[in-house]
């Protein structure tokens, strides 16, 4: 890999990927940099995998219109990348008179930021939709729009459409400084100027030197910590955490939800919801707390007891007992602009950074507009859009085989018998579903990686068949020794290393 | 219909068994003795034996076998009965969806009908293979006499399918998980469930950690604290909201090494953002829930051992017709030799219903071989705060068999006045092994030391003592395990692997099987 690009985009999330692949349709040498072992490994994998409606936000703010205009574009973005999605619909819920109040002003914003087909129903209408809601809910706003997806699948997929297009990928590395490329530049006397510099910079990093012409950064949480080093920062961002419990599928014949469930803040309930997820399990979450640093994911006593507190009220038969799992994420909160007025920045942070600030909810929802946006934004800087006559939207990708048609399992079954070795017998993957992976242009580096492209670890057992299984054929494939093998990044070894040495035996 | 499933690769047979561990292997034999007609063993992994063989502590097949053998051991005497029962066995298959044919007796839950549920003469006819030109094969086999449909995902067959009129379930259980314990905390590396720390050092021979703490009272968290001990892994503390193993792995596993054990606790945080840094433990109240502050211990492992499920995704009716469970799937058994009699109920109830009988299941026979020592809670009050007065001259218990019992020891003064040389008298034991057990643990307390060795194909090779040796050596012993390496190349159950080993006058030999 060369080390010279047209634009290098700080972050590998959803928004930073997504952005590199609309990039890809025109011709640009185009790499992505993020700190973690693989893509979307912070907000962009702890989210409710819902796809926003877009009545949740001021009207007109970007927030708003990136959030329909991006939900909008997933019909076709899913079908590209063969990621599953489906509108399942969801369902506001007020309780009291003053739910009412801000069902109608929800209502209002929907219309103005062009959510289709808004209706207000009354609580008998809405529990005909979904019949466990709460007896005691009175009038739901209600839109079909609303979608769910996999949150995972979607990063992963299209960061490897991004890859597909020519888009290169640098892991664990981080960007510690910026400076101009032209030497001249850097002997001048005082400190260069980077926010009226034009481009070619050199970006340093962990991993040695990028030279670029431009930049985007899409770095969440590390997003305001780079704009500092080009321009001063009057936005103060700070990390905010949301916890989730994640419960067992449910039963295709009976299930317990099947909308998305949003309600009216009357009191305590935060941004707390409850959705079906695409894969066929229950989502409850986020709350919504402050925290000191990014890197901490606890969840809480108290947070989930709020989750599940918030989850009762609106589905009182949501059974406790089948929570499999329960998960914290966190995101780049603005906090010095006030609630109502907060909004998505994406703005030009020199003559070669275009920067996205406070990217959270709705922030996979918007990333497909918010990425032609940030095109936009390059364009002005004066980035050439020539088109990619290479470029295909389409991700020609394999299911796992236990997915696959009976031709294409007859067919991968005699290229590989390995494809019907179970490993994961939860999610139903098999040993040629991982050697697949491997071979990919984006292979998983760490369980994580695995878990997030094959769902092993995400069923009833939680990793207790798979992971032994996965940690050996991934150091034979490898040949990395086992303790080198991460959970998620540098120094979470899944093991450490073995029982029995083979060096120094007597025989 | 069954013209479009043939090109798929079907195979017919009376029984189909769904799991080939100690209740699959049971349950097949059984159902052969039995006349159910042709029966054959699915089985996921790549050997039969279930998870016996992870296993590689002894205690099983007291009351199959009488003899005290490991896990794997008793997996290989059960495989070489199954061998000579005419059940076919098939391996790297895993049976990954179960349906009822409709118009089938099953399906129609017509029990009392007789005719034409039975298959034949009990020779068994395969049709089918995968490429679908077994037409010719159809020689009188009425599809509509198979009630259920198991889709197979088979290494040898590639996706494949089993018509069958019965089938057994005997897939076992799993492990509760950590995250269905909601701990709060962190997520990072390093947290991980009894069994699958088992799997990974005693199959796969990866260590799970350095240091650990073991959430969790039961059987399986106390044998691994042994383990780990054994294999240098530090074992910090154990802690549970109330006692719930076996009496003869309180004594093995936790007195004996010493390792902190503590009731009314749980694990109320995790710490560490990337691999787990410590716990806090905290007392309970009566609801389990924590209270007060805790206490932090410094640790990379969390070992979660909270319980079993049975795993009974495949098919969750436990009354349909046709349909039998038996082991774990069924309930929670302590032994393997009551998960080996279930096999054997489900097995004779399979044949039954074939041949037009009821198909009930007797399990008042299993739950007499069910009947194992659990510590009660005052018994936990004496081991946790006075462990040494247990052993001492007063009262113990036997650790040769599940039983556990307790067995009192007096001092008759002058020698020869009880009847035996060392002028005590010794009571409570239902056999003789007890009397020897309490008079060797007084004197000169031995075990039976369990580990595994590594051969030159990176396997693992579990091995044992060919009898107990001092308690004092057992640490010896494991070291000279360690040391082993075997070349590859045939190794039968029983073989020496070292002879006399440390002096101790035992071997250690080999309880599985190499090639």
């Amino acid at each position: 890999m060369n080390n010279q690009y047209d634009v290098a985009v700080i972050g590998g999330g959803i928004v930073g990927s997504m952005t590199a692949r609309t990039l890809s349709q025109y011709r640009l040498r185009i790499l992505v940099i993020d700190r973690a072992y693989d893509v979307g490994e912070c907000a962009t994998k702890a989210n409710s995998g819902v796809l926003y409606p877009g009545f949740h936000h001021r009207e007109g703010s970007l927030k708003g219109l990136s959030c329909v205009g991006g939900n909008r574009m997933y019909d076709t973005i899913c079908r590209e990348l063969g990621v599953p999605m489906r509108r399942v619909g969801s369902l506001y819920a007020a309780f009291g008179p003053e739910g009412e109040k801000l069902l109608k002003k929800k209502y209002e914003r929907g219309l103005a930021n062009g959510t289709p087909e808004l209706q207000i129903l009354s609580g008998d209408e809405a529990r005909r939709l979904e019949p466990g809601l709460s007896g005691d809910v009175v009038r739901a706003l209600y839109t079909p729009f609303t979608g769910i997806i996999s949150p995972f699948k979607l990063a992963v997929n299209t960061a490897l459409s991004a890859a597909q297009n020519g888009v290169e990928f640098l892991f664990d590395t981080a960007v510690t400084g910026i400076r101009p490329a032209d030497e001249k530049r850097r002997q001048q006397k005082g400190e260069p100027d980077l926010q009226d510099m034009e481009g070619p910079v050199e970006l340093l990093t962990t991993g040695g030197s990028v030279f670029t012409r431009f930049v985007v950064n899409a770095a969440g949480d590390g997003a305001a910590g780079i704009e500092a080093m080009v321009k001063p920062q009057e936005l103060v961002v700070k990390p905010r955490r949301g916890q989730f419990f994640i419960f067992d599928k449910q039963k295709a014949e009976a299930p317990v939800l099947s909308h998305v469930l949003y309600q009216a803040q009357e009191k305590d309930e935060g941004g707390t919801l409850i959705a079906p997820t695409i894969d066929g399990n229950i989502i409850a979450g986020p709350t919504s707390e402050d925290v000191r640093t990014y890197d901490n994911t606890d969840t809480t006593e108290e947070g989930l007891a709020h989750v599940e507190r918030v989850a009762k009220k609106i589905l009182p038969g949501i059974d406790m007992g089948s929570v499999i799992t329960s998960f914290a994420g966190v995101r780049a909160n603005i906090t010095n602009v006030e609630k109502e007025q907060k909004d998505f920045v994406v703005r030009r942070s020199s003559g070669f950074m275009v920067s996205l600030l406070g990217i959270k909810n709705p922030g996979m929802t918007a990333a497909p507009y918010l990425a032609q946006k940030v095109t936009e934004e390059l364009v002005k800087l004066g980035m050439p859009l020539e088109p990619n006559p290479d470029y295909d939207p389409v991700l020609r990708e394999q299911k796992p085989f236990l997915q696959e048609s009976p031709e294409r399992q007859a067919a991968l079954y005699r290229e590989d018998p390995r494809y019907a070795r179970v490993i994961c017998r939860c999610e139903k993957i098999t040993e040629g579903d991982i050697l697949h992976v491997l071979r990919s242009p984006l292979p998983p580096r760490s369980l994580n990686g695995f878990k997030k492209r094959l769902r092993t670890g995400m069923g009833r057992c939680q990793g207790g068949f798979c992971t032994a299984r996965i940690v050996e054929i991934f150091c034979r494939e490898t040949g990395c020794r086992p303790e080198e093998f991460m959970k998620s990044r540098d120094r979470s070894p899944v093991v450490k290393g073995r029982i029995r040495d083979a060096e120094g035996m007597e025989e | 219909m069954l013209k479009e499933w043939k090109n798929n690769g079907v195979m017919f047979y009376d029984v189909a068994v769904v799991g080939g561990g100690p209740a699959g292997m049971a349950a097949a034999v059984s159902a052969r003795e039995n006349g159910a007609g042709s029966v054959v063993m699915l089985e996921r992994d790549q050997r039969t034996g279930g998870v016996l063989n992870q296993c590689i502590h002894d205690g099983f097949g007291v009351f199959e076998f009488g003899e005290s053998l490991t896990g794997p051991e008793y997996a290989l005497r059960w495989k070489r009965i199954f061998d000579s029962s005419g059940a076919v066995c098939m391996c790297n298959a895993a049976v990954i969806n179960m349906e009822k044919v409709s118009g089938s007796p099953a399906a129609d839950g017509d029990v009392a009908a007789g005719a034409g549920r039975a298959g034949g003469s009990g020779d068994f006819r395969v049709a089918g293979g995968s490429g679908g030109s077994g037409d010719s094969d159809d020689s009188g086999i009425a599809a509509d006499s198979f009630s259920f449909r198991l889709t197979v995902s088979s290494v040898e067959h590639g996706l494949c399918y089993i018509l069958c009129r019965a089938v057994i379930m005997a897939a076992g259980c799993r492990e509760r998980s950590a995250g269905q314990l909601k701990i709060p905390g962190a997520r990072p590396a390093g947290v991980m469930t009894a069994g699958a720390a088992q799997y990974m050092m005693n199959v796969k021979n990866l260590k799970p950690g350095l240091s650990a703490v073991i959430l969790g009272t039961g059987d399986v968290g106390l044998i691994m604290a042994r383990r780990m001990t054994l294999e240098g892994i530090r074992v910090k503390m154990i802690v549970g909201t109330e006692p719930s193993g076996l009496m003869r792995n309180y004594i093995q596993c936790v007195k004996d090494l010493r390792i902190p054990l503590r009731f009314g606790c749980t694990v109320s945080k995790i710490s560490g953002r990337k691999r787990i840094t410590g716990v806090t433990v905290s007392s309970v109240n009566e609801k389990g829930e924590p209270v007060g502050p805790g206490r932090y211990i410094h640790c990379d492992t969390l070992i979660i051992a909270a319980g079993m499920i049975p795993e009974r995704e495949l098919w969750e009716d436990l009354h349909t017709p046709g349909v039998f469970f038996c082991g774990n799937v069924y309930k929670s058994y302590d032994t393997a030799d009551a998960v080996s009699a279930s096999g054997r109920n489900a097995g004779k109830a399979a044949a039954d219903w074939l041949a037009g009988g009821s198909g009930v299941m007797d399990e008042l026979a299993v739950d007499a071989l069910n009947e194992s020592r659990r510590l009660t809670a005052e018994e936990a009050g004496i081991i946790s705060g006075y462990m040494e007065d247990f052993s001492g001259r007063r009262s113990l218990f036997c650790i040769r068999c599940p039983k556990g019992c307790l067995i009192k020891v007096t001092d008759r003064g002058a020698a020869g006045a009880a009847g035996n040389a060392s002028g005590l008298q010794i009571s409570g034991n239902k056999c003789p092994n007890g009397s020897d057990y309490a008079l060797q643990e007084i004197f000169s307390p031995r075990r039976v030391v369990t580990s595994t060795v590594l051969v030159a194909d990176g396997s693992l090779l579990p091995v044992k003592t060919s009898g107990p040796v001092p308690r004092d050596r057992m640490a010896d012993v494991i070291e000279a395990c360690r040391r082993v390496r075997l070349d590859a190349g045939k190794i039968a159950v029983g073989q020496v692997i070292i002879a006399d080993v440390c002096g101790t006058g035992a071997d250690l030999i080999s309880t599985g099987e190499v090639g």
